[in-house]
């Protein structure tokens, strides 16, 4: 056996141990009802391992939902504290290159956010390589390998036999949690191997040097978004939006302050007071959307934020895609 | 590493009641920190202010960047956060951090002549840097100073009680404009974009600077555009929903800006570049 292997049963008395871990959260896959989700358990064997993509992605281990962030009081304003490790479990190849996006947003540039960071810093990210890709997935088409990504920390691939896995990456926060364990100290990454991916496709992005303005006529953005409803679903589930609001929640003696996700899909993300609203239509919500993640934070942070995941398209009830959408601006690009 | 989201306790020192009627009710509030520490800014940033339990918003410097002592913002009440805002007294405490955002190019205007346009409360963001540019170690810096001052009714200019002072300044003109006649006023009668171009205006070496309404400033800079201005020495400063003020928090996006960050201040050339979404 060579030092890459990690048998299912190592990598299952693993997950237990650090599911009944105290000082440990642990995020994985999980079945609720029939739907894949991401959810922290603290049962190992709820763990459900899959081939397919969840529902929501891994993003809440590091940017929750809602997140307090500090409390005020007559004493005055508390931080809130947070020091548990963090620990995601098969998560895909692509929920780790959106959390690349989410670290380039939010820790570079003038200022970093130090509720992302505590979080990243004390986690431990575990991707599993994906065997197919699913009805909507287009990774590769967005030029990532679906078995690998080294923004992981454990980038972990099946074995074919089905005995186990082999660790194709780590680093050194993965190397550190393996050799926690007797059965996994020592582990090495495998050499990797040439990416497996279709030749001859056209990535599927959007060139920096285009100006913003050009893409606001150049397709027809009116019939490219006439069935969105603007229900908001793509942002939540997508793993690389990252946009959010400040909400307070008071009780008789304090208040909290928490972090929300919020959505560009909302006439209320830009609604001024005087009720002026920039991207006051669907349409320009919707184009806000495509172009943010496609053009402007790549332009700002380096980085599409659309890793390809799918999961915006199998979900949305009215059948937006936002892939489509990208192909007929490259179509109609110069 | 230092939270730029944590803000810091704040007082109310003074209020001063700008204006006060159905459709418009400006107040300006004084603050200085609970500890005292003065708030260093430059004209043109701005300042998230919280009321716990109520919410956070952001608003303009106000005040002088030159008095250590305090600072000031001007809130017109218009909403559930600037309804709770109002009702503040003197001796109450809020929460405030800042500053944040980019500013006005001061030092490459020094030498030039400065012409500002404000409509209604589009004055309070400019007024730190009025009062930069007419302080007595500064005024030198500057050409000619005008100024085209805007407001619905003869009872809506806000900062009224400093008009006599800032006349008073050497080589430095105000005009002071209301929407339609009113029975004893003087002085002009019109909107901003019309009455410009009844102004003697010397654009061999002026920069303007505009805040109102964005119908206002669209109007007025096409105007000035036509009267043979360069876009390039026209200034304004965008009001957008920012929750962070840090360049995190998406909402105030236009293309590859973000207000917060690389604004609120922006050259006209610049903007003209990029989408309209303001």
């Amino acid at each position: 056996m060579n030092n890459s292997f990690v048998s299912k049963e190592t990598l299952n008395k693993i997950l237990k141990e650090l599911a009944a871990a105290e000082d440990v959260l642990l995020y994985a896959p999980v079945l609720n009802g029939k739907v894949l989700d991401f959810a922290e358990i603290t049962d190992a064997e709820k763990i459900a391992i899959s081939d397919d993509i969840s529902y929501k992605s891994p993003k809440e281990a590091f940017m929750p939902q809602a997140e307090n962030l500090m409390t005020f009081s007559e004493g005055g304003v508390l931080e809130s504290a947070y020091d548990k490790k963090t620990v995601v479990f098969g998560a895909k190849p692509c929920d780790a290159e959106a959390l690349r996006v989410l670290h380039a947003v939010l820790m570079t540039g003038k200022f970093q956010d130090p509720f992302f960071e505590r979080r990243f810093e004390n986690s431990v990210l575990i991707a599993v390589g994906c065997a197919s890709e699913k009805p909507g997935c287009f990774c590769t088409e967005r030029g990532f390998d679906k078995e690998f990504s080294d923004f992981s920390d454990i980038m972990l691939r099946r074995d074919e036999g089905g005995t186990g896995y082999t660790v194709t990456h780590l680093s050194g926060k993965g190397r550190e949690l393996l050799s926690e364990f007797n059965e996994t100290k020592g582990i090495e990454a495998a050499k990797r191997t040439a990416k497996a991916q279709g030749t001859g496709m056209k990535k599927l992005e959007l060139d920096k040097s285009i100006e913003d303005r050009e893409l606001f006529d150049i397709i027809d953005w009116d019939k490219a978004t006439e069935i969105c409803q603007g229900c908001g679903m793509c942002t939540f589930i997508c793993p690389s939006c990252h946009c959010f609001d400040f909400k307070d929640v008071s009780t008789f003696s304090e208040t909290k302050r928490y972090r929300c996700w919020d959505s560009c899909m909302y006439p209320q993300f830009t609604l001024h007071a005087s009720g002026h609203n920039p991207r006051a239509s669907v349409k320009e919500r919707f184009r806000q959307r495509v172009l943010h993640k496609y053009l402007y934070i790549n332009k700002i942070f380096g980085y599409t934020a659309c890793t390809g995941c799918g999961r915006c398209i199998r979900s949305c009830p009215a059948g937006m895609n936002i892939k489509k959408i990208v192909e007929s601006i490259m179509e109609v690009l110069p | 590493m230092n939270n730029p989201y944590l803000p810091v306790k704040t007082e109310i020192i003074d209020i001063v009641q700008e204006t006060f009627s159905v459709e418009l009710d400006v107040k300006t509030f004084k603050l200085r920190a609970a500890d005292g520490a003065p708030m260093i800014f430059q004209p043109g940033q701005f300042v998230e202010f919280s009321v716990p339990g109520i919410g956070e918003c952001p608003f303009g410097f106000a005040s002088s960047p030159l008095e250590k002592g305090y600072f000031e913002i001007t809130v017109k009440r218009t909403g559930k956060v600037t309804d709770m805002i109002h009702s503040l007294r003197v001796g109450d405490f809020v929460w405030v951090r800042g500053p944040f955002g980019n500013t006005f190019p001061l030092e490459a205007m020094e030498g030039s002549d400065l012409f500002f346009v404000a409509g209604g409360l589009g004055l309070a963001p400019l007024r730190p840097f009025i009062l930069h540019a007419l302080d007595g170690q500064n005024r030198a810096k500057y050409g000619k100073i005008q100024m085209l001052l805007a407001a619905r009714t003869s009872m809506d200019h806000i900062f009224a009680y400093e008009y006599g002072e800032w006349r008073g300044a050497k080589d430095t003109a105000i005009d002071l404009a209301i929407d339609n006649p009113e029975p004893g006023w003087n002085e002009k009668v019109g909107f901003p974009h019309n009455l410009v171009k009844g102004m003697e205006l010397d654009f061999s070496n002026m920069h303007a600077i505009l805040c109102g309404p964005p119908i206002m400033i669209k109007a007025v800079q096409s105007s000035l555009t036509e009267m043979g201005l360069s876009i390039e020495r026209l200034y304004t400063t965008l009001e957008m929903r920012m929750t962070c003020g840090v360049g995190k928090c998406g909402k105030c996006n236009i293309g590859k800006q973000y207000v917060c960050i690389d604004g609120p201040v922006f050259c006209m050339a610049e903007l003209a570049k990029m989408p309209a979404e303001y």
